[in-house]
Formats: structure tokens, C-alpha cells, sequence
């Protein structure tokens, strides 16, 4: 059962405010219950955790396994994740031309199912199954709006605020068992060290502006997307993020297109993806530099 | 092999404490224990690649003194000259099935430098069943990340080893790697151990 609730109240039509309460419930994928898979290529096997305990035995007596990471004994069969959210929305139109909209949003999760290796195998490759690891708290706000100066003009903007933290990880920094590492120092981990979760961003935003010619035949699209530093993994071995060597540096990456009517059936369109062509190959290798583009689209009726 | 020398904070104020400062008091404050710092020690290399294309090294262990701060020979591991041996993640002590001495080990939480005084409560000796270090990641000393390949000491664990004569050290292992570099990456120099140990020669557990 998961029930939801939600009330709205709306004035002259042109502000609606919305709040809304409710509970989730996701159970385990028959893959994170049953599976039982080794790349054939790569090596590296998943099991799934209803028969986590029998599997690796087998893999281990056929010589298989040559060391577990953490203790297998406490693999078992992964129940439903559960979540409980939070919200309340406002929304209004300022005249025709200006629209906004600002959230706010508390989401907690319970028994977040993980994938984590559980072994090492004697190819070098791991074992993976799944577990119900986490407490995953994520709040934060967001905001957008449309702005339409004239009829020819279009101006988006969004902007998101999220912090989603590990609440087992706010538990033991609050029980003082969690340290970190600066230039060989060990010390005390404090609330404020923590940078949540991995591969999150603090803020992020996209920005978009796009004008067409009155004709109709041309329109020009700029479009930025920003986010804030990101954890990319544990670098000082507490697991969790909390170094400034843990971080991937904020990034900003720009799109141009410019598409244009050639005849009622053919549509040009050019542009550029990353237009400063930012790049960081250790850290984002799919982040390809520069890449500029041209196409030509028939279509018939 | 480069040192660094830490002297822990060890004042004497007034004339009545003075007395206390006597490095021969049998139940006053002794000579500071001195924290150094060992630098990449070898901890079985990586000398080329195995049948099976996987890295090894020789398999054998480096031994080391935490009394003096030296390495010892490899034609003395049936000796009580060496505390604490190293092959790759594997730390061992030198008592119970790995040498001779009355060496033992534990594992307590907290920062290095503020551990002062330690119990002997606990304390584990290597044994067929397991060493007194466990290995595997996040049972001892590291975690082993693996999205980036590498290996990590868990800030906040600190070893309190007692030496083959039968006293006591701590020691806090810094990296894995060659020069002990603080973003490591699975194509730097593995299995070069720097850490931190500081060793109390009265025989007592207080590291102060």
C-alpha cells in the first residue's frame, strides 16, 4: 500500500499552491533477487542476494574466489526499498509573459538496494550482489521561470538546490566513529566535512534563451547547463566524501543550434555542443571536447 | 629512508613538577615518546606480471623494527629483530605462527596522535585461524575502493602493536603508495606502506 495525499489551493486563476505528502514502496527486481551472471568478456560476475550464500560457495569450490571484500554471512535476500516524500510547490503566472515556479522537497529512503562487490575473483574481477545499505535523506528547493520579453523571445531559467546525505553516515559522525585524512593527519570527521552522497551536485542550473525570426523561418537556440562540485569516489578511505581531492571541479557546458526552414519539407539544422569545449578526460571521460554539427532533415507529408 | 620528528607536547611547569621530568621515575612521566614517520616501505612489490597476467610480487615479507626504525634482513625473520612484517595489504606480527617473539596486535579507534594511553586488553597474536591484523577491505587497516582500483588506510584506525620483546607501539598506516601521494590512482606504485608509529620503551602502554 503506499498512500499518497494532496491538497491545492488556487487564487484568481493565476497562483496555484500545492502541498503534497506520500510513501513509496519499491520492491527488489527479480535481477537483484535471482541473478546469476558472469561477463563472459570482462570476467566479472553478478549474483543476485536470494542466492548470494549458495553462489558463492560454488564459485569459491570451483576455485574461483580468491578473497571476500566484508563478510559473505551477512548477504541475504534484499527486501522492498521504502520512501516517504514531501512536498510543497508554488506556481504563478505574472501577466502572460512571466511564469514562475519554486518547489520545495523533502524525500527520505529507506533500505536503499546497492550494488557492492563481494568478492574478488582469481581473474582479477569481482563479485557482485545486492544489499539494503542505505538511509538516504535528500531535500532541497527548485525554482524556475519563463520569461517571454516579446513573442519572438524566450527566456528560460532553473535553478536546483538538493542535499542528499547517507543518514547511517550523519549517525556516526554524530557518534564521533567516523574520521578523515588531511596530509597524513587523521581527525575527527565533523557534520560539516560531509559532502553527501556520491555523484551529486549540490546546485545546478540551466539557463536557455531562444529567438526565432518573425517569419518563423530561423530559430537560434543557447542553452547553458551548470552544476556544482560532485563526489566521484573515496580518495582517504573513510568511503565517505568529505576531501577536496573526492571532487570533480563545477562545470558549465553551452549548446548552440540554429535551425532554419529551407522549404516546407527540408529543415537545416547547425550547431555546437560544448562550445568552450571543456573537457576532463580522468574524471569525465564521456565529456567529449568541441563538437560541431550539421544536418539536413527531408521530411514528407 | 626520510624521517620526520614529532615530539609530543610535554611541559613541565613549576618546580614541583620538576621532580616528574626525571626520565628515571618509575611512575612519573618518562622521556617523550617520539612519533617518526617510516617512508615507503616496501611491502612485496610488484616485480612483473604472473601465468595468469595478474601483478606479483616475490611473496615474501619486509620486516621491520619499530624499537630501532629499521628494516631487517630477510635472513632474520626466524629472530625476534623485527616487530612488524609487511606483504602487500598483509601486516604480521612477530609472535603466534609467524615468528618467534611475543609480538601481538590490535586494532583501537581514534586519532594517532591522541591516543596516550592504550590498553593491553585484546590483544591478538597471528594464529592459524587468522593474523591479529585481519586483512580484506574494511576489516583492518584499508578499504579498497573499487571504482578507482586502490587502497586506502581507514583514517581513525590506529594499530597498537606490542614488539617481539614484549613492549608496546602504535602505529597509523598514512598510504599505499610510493611517496605517499594524497589522491592516489591505480596507476601509481603499490605496495610502498608509509606510516606513522611512535614506540614506548618502558614497557608501558602510554604513548604520551
Amino acid at each position: 500500500m503506499s498512500p499518497n495525499a494532496a491538497v491545492m489551493f488556487s487564487a484568481k486563476n493565476t497562483m496555484r499552491f500545492r502541498l503534497s505528502a506520500g510513501t513509496g514502496f519499491k520492491a527488489p527486481s527479480f535481477q537483484q533477487l535471482y541473478m546469476d551472471f558472469t561477463n563472459a568478456v570482462a570476467g566479472y560476475s553478478v549474483i543476485g542476494s536470494a542466492d548470494a550464500q549458495s553462489n558463492l560457495k560454488r564459485l569459491e569450490e570451483n576455485g574461483l574466489i580468491t578473497r571476500y571484500l566484508g563478510n559473505p554471512s551477512l548477504l541475504q535476500t534484499v527486501g522492498p526499498e521504502t520512501a516517504v516524500s514531501y512536498q510543497a510547490s508554488f506556481d504563478s503566472d505574472l501577466g502572460k509573459r512571466v511564469h514562475l515556479h519554486v518547489a520545495l522537497f523533502h524525500n527520505r529512503i529507506g533500505d536503499m538496494i546497492e550494488t557492492l562487490p563481494v568478492a574478488q575473483k582469481t581473474n582479477g574481477q569481482q563479485v557482485f550482489s545486492y544489499l539494503n545499505l542505505n538511509r538516504i535523506s535528500s531535500r532541497g528547493m527548485s525554482f524556475e521561470t519563463r520569461f517571454r520579453p516579446s513573442d519572438l523571445i524566450s527566456i528560460q531559467a532553473g535553478y536546483q538546490f538538493v542535499q542528499a546525505r547517507d543518514l547511517d553516515v550523519l549517525d556516526q559522525i554524530a557518534a564521533g566513529t567516523l574520521y578523515g585524512r588531511r596530509d597524513g593527519v587523521d581527525y575527527l570527521l565533523k557534520r560539516s566535512d560531509y559532502g553527501g552522497l556520491f555523484n551529486r551536485s549540490k546546485h545546478s542550473g540551466t539557463l536557455q534563451l531562444a529567438v526565432s525570426t518573425p517569419q518563423g523561418t530561423t530559430d537560434v537556440r543557447l542553452r547553458a547547463t551548470a552544476r556544482s562540485r560532485y563526489g566521484f569516489g573515496d580518495q582517504n578511505g573513510n568511503l565517505v566524501l568529505d576531501a577536496s581531492n573526492e571532487y570533480v571541479p563545477a562545470q558549465m557546458l553551452w549548446n548552440l543550434t540554429i535551425n532554419r526552414k529551407l522549404t516546407s519539407l527540408a529543415n537545416l539544422q547547425v550547431g555546437v555542443i560544448n562550445l568552450f569545449d571543456r573537457m576532463n578526460a580522468e574524471r569525465i571521460p564521456s565529456l567529449s571536447g568541441r563538437q560541431v554539427f550539421a544536418s539536413v532533415l527531408f521530411s514528407s507529408e | 629512508m626520510k624521517r620526520s620528528f614529532f615530539i609530543y607536547a610535554f611541559f613541565c611547569l613549576s618546580a614541583g613538577l620538576i621532580a616528574g621530568c626525571d626520565s628515571t621515575s618509575p611512575n612519573g612521566a618518562s622521556d617523550p615518546v617520539v612519533a617518526e614517520r617510516a617512508s615507503d616501505i616496501p611491502s612485496d612489490p610488484i616485480i612483473g606480471l604472473g601465468g595468469d597476467g595478474r601483478p606479483v610480487g616475490t611473496n615474501t615479507f619486509t620486516f621491520f623494527n619499530v624499537r630501532t626504525g629499521d628494516v631487517v634482513a630477510q635472513t632474520d625473520s626466524a629472530t625476534t629483530k623485527w616487530d612488524l612484517g609487511f606483504r602487500g595489504t598483509t601486516i604480521i606480527v612477530n609472535g603466534g605462527t609467524s615468528g618467534p617473539g611475543n609480538g601481538a596486535a590490535k586494532i583501537v579507534e581514534g586519532v594517532f596522535a591522541d591516543i596516550t594511553d592504550a590498553v593491553a586488553d585484546d590483544m591478538q597474536t597471528d594464529s592459524e585461524s587468522g593474523y591479529a591484523i585481519p586483512v580484506g577491505s574494511g576489516n583492518g587497516w584499508y578499504n579498497y575502493n573499487p571504482a578507482l582500483q586502490t587502497v586506502s588506510p581507514v583514517p581513525g584506525r590506529v594499530l597498537i602493536i606490542r614488539t617481539a620483546d614484549g613492549r608496546y607501539a602504535k602505529v597509523s598506516i598514512i598510504s599505499y603508495y610510493k611517496g605517499a601521494p594524497t589522491t592516489p590512482s591505480a596507476s601509481d606504485e603499490a605496495r610502498y606502506l608509509t606510516f606513522d608509529y611512535a614506540f614506548q620503551p618502558d614497557g608501558s602502554l602510554l604513548f604520551e
